[in-house]
């Protein structure tokens, strides 16, 4: 750590980073929270309201999402389009037909802190219904510096089982040659990577454990 | 009442209101519309100025502390242990560290913060060996009993 410079140091401990949260069979309550601290922030030591520490996160297979209990025919959403007679309730069930990525958005909306930073945090939630055949082209378009890039490397890990979160990780791109500097609050151990040109495409996906006595519903076909 | 003079008919008011009036201004300037500029607005946009920073001053020790509660939670989730857990074990382990300093350590030192989370997740299994555990000492550990005789 002594040996990277101050810039250096700084740059990685406040760049956003990426997070690949996999919500297949997933109770969308739970990635719902788990979205919402690292939209914020919070995971972070550097945590602070107003200093936009945020990060991106990369929801997939939101149409795999799974609830428990009734609540496919039981959860309601309600809603008016502000005309007289406008007040819609749709279940969840109805609501996942039309829009696959409406529950999980809905959920996360819900979760952020009712202030104006919520619409921008928002705005750095991704959603998609399916896998991610189309997460490079989105991470592509919306990281800046992505111009003469041919692939990415995510380096992410959001693993609940095993503690080795490394919180402050960043997207580099490949055929560029600058250096990663990683750096961990959990061990302060700094991993200079060297970017090299490489065609793999790494997709890391969550696993996420919950104590599975309660019956998991998928989405009624 | 005794004016010997045409001049002593003419009372002399206060001297100084210009610097009576310059007192409250100069702590309006930075604020918006009239009550910068108008004594009768700024005296009562600084009153209220006044009365929220004295509020504020007891308002700032809890928000502090809660900063301090959140960066600590965000580190020692980092390391796999929960806030409270962490306090709980600290204090039961007599480390007498505040939140404040804590939670700069847990931004600036953090070998220290991991050696202090792995001090009470010892102290937490320990716990739960005591609680759960037939009560004997663990293999390997020399009692404190036989140590000091």
């Amino acid at each position: 750590m002594s040996s990277f410079s101050r810039s250096a140091q700084q740059w990685a401990t406040f760049a956003r980073s990426w997070f690949v949260i996999d919500a297949k069979m997933q109770p969308p309550g739970k990635i719902a929270s788990m979205c919402s601290i690292r939209l914020q922030g919070k995971h972070k030591p550097i945590y602070h309201a107003i200093s936009d520490c945020g990060d991106h996160v990369v929801v997939i297979n939101t149409k795999e999402i799974a609830f428990s209990g009734n609540k496919w025919e039981q959860k309601v959403y309600s809603s008016h389009t502000g005309y007289p007679g406008g007040f819609k309730q749709v279940t969840a069930a109805q609501l996942h037909h039309k829009d696959p990525k409406a529950i999980m958005k809905l959920a996360v909306y819900g979760m952020l802190p009712k202030n104006l930073q919520r619409r921008t945090m928002m705005q750095r939630l991704h959603i998609f219904a399916d896998d991610t055949s189309r997460l490079q082209d989105e991470m592509k378009s919306k990281l800046p510096d992505a111009g003469n890039t041919e692939d990415f490397h995510i380096i992410a890990s959001l693993n609940a089982t095993d503690s080795s979160n490394v919180f402050s990780h960043g997207c580099s791109a490949g055929g560029t040659t600058f250096t990663l500097v990683v750096e961990s609050f959990l061990t302060g151990d700094t991993k200079k990577q060297q970017t090299a040109r490489n065609n793999d495409w790494i997709q890391v996906s969550f696993q996420y454990d919950v104590s599975g006595h309660l019956a998991r519903k998928r989405f009624p076909q | 009442m005794v004016f010997l003079s045409l001049s002593c008919w003419i009372r002399s008011r206060g001297p100084d209101r210009y610097w009576k009036v310059q007192e409250v201004l100069k702590h309006a300037r930075h604020f918006r519309g009239r009550r910068n500029r108008c004594y009768s607005l700024a005296v009562r946009a600084v009153r209220r100025a006044f009365v929220y920073a004295t509020k504020s001053r007891r308002i700032k020790k809890r928000n502090m502390r809660t900063l301090w509660i959140t960066r600590i939670a965000a580190a020692s989730r980092e390391h796999g242990m929960k806030y409270p857990a962490l306090m709980h074990n600290l204090t039961k382990s007599s480390v007498q560290l505040n939140r404040h300093v804590i939670s700069d350590l847990a931004i600036t030192e953090p070998r220290t913060f991991l050696s202090l989370a792995n001090l009470a997740r010892a102290r937490q299994q320990e716990g739960f060996r005591a609680a759960l555990g037939d009560g004997k000492e663990p293999p390997g550990v020399f009692s404190r009993v036989v140590f000091l005789q």
